[in-house]
């Protein structure tokens, strides 16, 4: 068998592994999730033990997120994203939004659209929409604040000789970490993995995007990295209209 | 009361579907933990269970299967198929699932779920 059969044969091997494991971790989120809604659902709870719970629920979530972002990863290894079923970018941002309300209650989001343009098909499936959902669930988790206005626009441009649409979300409190501003996020991760685990959603939303033949981008808006405010930037191969 | 039969490998994954679903009022006919206990349960029961709750990945007999077989047995009998595997949606629905829920999901999501099936209206 020659080398490259075998790295194959182990990398087959490993992303089996990994659906198990991935599939077992969902199965424990289950129990949790649904063990905090019985807490959530108890006659004359207090408060404080409401709030607990809410976010306990809010973090199994995340995990599930992130599961599903390693399964993404396995499913989308080697595919040919014009071969993938085009999707509506905008609606997929849009139902992001009623997701993420739904995963943190006590934040009040509000996605401010500055662009709004009809038929902005992007090769992706469902893998597309969840990469989006991803980005915006990592901008969150980077944004300290309760109260969360995302600035969004759409652009039609060109990625490596291919018509790509282009979204950029804008977050005036997003605090991205000191390893990542102004790197880029491929040279983040390749030069430390230690850093690419305190931000392992940035990380595979560069990887997904990367293999759906786009790509994603998040940079600091100021030239002082210790300030607030970031621009998440998903570059995707343009589809035509279904 | 509406009756319900859990499908399901997982010990603790049925406690849970348990607790809530008798917490909430239904009446839990019956446990396996595999597709091939579900069909000996099922056929050897008289009385059959309103809802089935079925999972996919299962030793022995998995979800799709057992779901085919059991429908062989009846053709009315009402399967809501829950995976952590999505990819999973579209032969669950072929096998007969009138519904599908991807794990985890909102225990109040499959309550309303089996709610809108149990009613009579829906075959």
């Amino acid at each position: 068998m020659s080398k490259q059969s075998k790295d194959m044969q182990k990398q087959d091997q490993f992303a089996f592994y990994m659906d198990l494991l991935g599939h077992d971790i969902l199965n424990n989120n289950q129990a949790v999730l649904g063990y905090l809604e019985l807490v959530l659902a108890t006659p004359g709870i207090d408060k404080k033990t409401r709030e607990f719970a809410e976010k306990g629920i809010s973090h199994v979530r995340t995990s599930t997120v992130l599961i599903d972002n390693f399964k993404r990863l396995i499913a989308t290894r080697g595919i040919d994203a014009d071969k993938l079923k085009p999707i509506d970018l905008v609606r997929s941002v849009e139902r992001a939004e009623s997701e993420l309300k739904r995963f943190f209650p006590r934040k009040n989001i509000k996605f401010e659209m500055v662009t709004r343009p009809k038929g902005a098909f992007v090769h992706g499936n469902n893998h597309a929409a969840d990469l989006i959902l991803n980005v915006f669930l990592t901008a969150i988790r980077l944004n300290p604040s309760d109260d969360i206005t995302m600035s969004i626009s759409f652009a039609e441009e060109r990625f490596e000789e291919k018509r790509a649409w282009v979204m950029r979300a804008e977050d005036k409190n997003s605090q991205l970490p000191p390893f990542l501003d102004g790197k880029g996020v491929t040279a983040t991760y390749s030069q430390d993995i230690s850093t690419a685990v305190r931000s392992t959603g940035v990380l595979f939303a560069k990887m997904i995007a990367g293999n759906l033949g786009g790509d994603f981008e998040a940079h600091s808006i100021h030239h002082d990295p210790r300030r607030r405010g970031a621009v998440f930037t998903v570059i995707l191969r343009r589809a035509e209209k279904p | 009361m509406t009756s319900v039969l859990i499908v399901d490998d997982e010990l603790f994954i049925v406690e849970l579907y348990r607790d809530i679903l008798q917490l909430r009022g239904y009446k839990v006919m019956g446990t396996a933990f595999d597709g091939e206990e579900a069909l000996k349960k099922y056929g050897n029961s008289a009385e059959k269970p309103d809802v089935i709750i079925m999972d996919h990945r299962m030793p022995i007999m998995n979800g799709v299967e057992a779901t085919k077989q059991i429908l062989k047995m009846n053709p009315k009998q009402k399967v809501i198929f829950v995976s952590a595997d999505v990819l999973v949606e579209k032969e669950a629905r072929m096998a007969g699932a009138i519904e599908f829920l991807p794990k985890p999901f909102r225990m109040d999501d499959l309550i309303e779920k089996m709610q809108r099936i149990s009613s009579p209206d829906i075959c």
